[in-house]
């Protein structure tokens, strides 16, 4: 059997997909910044509903510190008046995310290209006043191109014998996901002394990132 | 009443948001396979039993239509079986019959459509050649809604193809009512048109994996 979603609730789902997402934030005025993406526009009575569904179909699970898993229409009917993280402090608040079968029913719909899945990061040290890079992806020539398009964009100068490859096994990609495997590539890297002269019209390795789940 | 699509569903109206497709074409390899093809683009995955029950359903439920010069409109799922399996040559001209049968939106198909995607139509871009009738030189003609994202289509556009933009050939104008596409009109929208040619080659130029201004194209109607 096909899933078969409506807008939003195929908005809920793909919003948690790499990560949980707090359910008090989904009200959120400035959620489209937050996210980086349209928002669900519904309202609150037809998002509650919404999530209701999800949750009582077994797509996704809430759950916060305080009260555990949540499984009814009350709890999140309460979980969306609660203070959303950005201001939460120490308060309680909810999250919501998928789960397997949510996961599945997701991919179903997304024909995700795992493959092409890159997680990408920098970290400083006090010993160190180059950045450390670390870029996985399972596809190591998608792995190539991301890296290639970073390093112009962000006008980076890599220290060629810090480059180092490894292969990890299995690699868990997001909280609910998990591969095979993938490639590592680390090095460390400055930004450029003489930043390019040339300007360029605004194309960014975010591209790279977003095509692995561009449903079509 | 929200709409609610399946994947295949949802991938068949998507498809012809901008022009009509020829049906038999659906069972192509590239548009069977949802591993990404050469433009990255994804396939509907559906089998020829599924792809034939979605596209019933989408003619059934009155989203899509069906059509050829023999038959005029189709609406049976035998109709549609049919136009499964006609063969087109590769410029759409008929082996042994008239043209092949073609979908498209309805009005009540691109209304769901649009409630799923949430469509920028502001930003939705038409590009193509435009032949003036007293020259033998085409202009390039750009037109959307949102006059500064053409800007920015025109400075990817010379960056990327590497043109020399003539200045005095730059036209603008703004065009009301603008039909997008063949089932959208939008109040209006600004038309750029211009004269180019080919910068000589730049040996520096940045590494041509950079994204091309198609993203440009795409950006409107991005799901999230």
């Amino acid at each position: 059997m096909e899933p078969r979603f409506t807008r939003g609730e195929y908005w809920l789902l793909e919003t948690v997909v790499e990560h949980e997402w707090d359910i008090p934030g989904l009200m959120g005025s400035d959620l489209e910044l937050h996210l980086n993406k349209k928002g669900h526009g519904l309202t609150r009575a037809s998002l509650l509903a919404n999530l209701y569904r999800l949750l009582s179909s077994g797509l996704i699970y809430a759950k916060n510190e305080v009260d555990g898993f949540l499984s009814t229409y009350q709890q999140i009917e309460c979980a969306l008046d609660e203070t959303p993280w950005q201001i939460r402090g120490d308060k309680k608040y909810t999250v919501y995310g998928l789960t397997q079968e949510g996961g599945a029913q997701w991919e179903a719909f997304a024909a995700p290209d795992w493959g092409r899945y890159v997680d990408a990061g920098e970290t400083f040290s006090d010993e160190n006043e180059n950045g450390i890079w670390e870029i996985i992806c399972a596809d190591k020539d998608w792995l190539d191109r991301y890296c290639e398009a970073m390093c112009f964009d962000h006008e980076l100068e890599v220290s060629l014998e810090t480059i180092a490859w490894d292969y990890i096994a299995p690699w868990q990609v997001t909280y609910w996901k998990q591969l095979d495997g993938a490639h590592r590539l680390r090095f460390e890297a400055q930004d450029k002394e003489e930043p390019s002269s040339l300007s360029q019209p605004g194309h960014h390795p975010e591209f790279l990132d977003k095509s692995w789940c561009a449903w079509r | 009443m929200e709409p609610r699509f399946t994947r295949g569903e949802y991938w068949l109206l998507d498809n012809v948001v901008e022009a009509e497709f020829a049906i038999c074409k659906l069972t192509d390899n590239r548009n069977t396979s949802v591993e990404p093809g050469f433009f990255d683009e994804k396939g509907h995955g559906l089998t020829h039993a599924l792809l034939l029950e979605a596209l019933h359903r989408l003619l059934a439920s009155g989203l899509i239509y069906a059509k050829n010069e023999g038959d005029g409109s189709i609406s049976t799922a035998e109709g549609i079986e049919r136009a499964l399996n006609e063969t087109i040559s590769r410029n759409y001209a008929p082996f042994d019959m008239g043209k092949p049968t073609f979908y498209g939106l309805t009005q009540k198909g691109g209304a769901q459509w649009e409630a799923f995607t949430v469509p920028r139509w502001q930003k939705y871009i038409a590009a193509d050649f435009h032949w003036p009738d007293d020259s033998k030189e085409a202009m390039w003609e750009v037109i959307c809604a949102d006059k500064n994202w053409i800007g920015r289509y025109y400075e990817s556009f010379c960056f990327h193809r590497q043109i020399e933009v003539s200045l005095e050939s730059i036209e603008w104008e703004y065009i009301a009512p603008w039909q997008a596409t063949y089932w959208k009109q939008l109040e209006g929208a600004y038309r750029l048109r211009f004269h180019y040619q080919d910068k000589k080659k730049d040996e520096n130029f940045p590494p041509p994996r950079l994204w091309p201004p198609e993203t440009f194209h795409s950006a409107w109607r991005d799901w999230c």
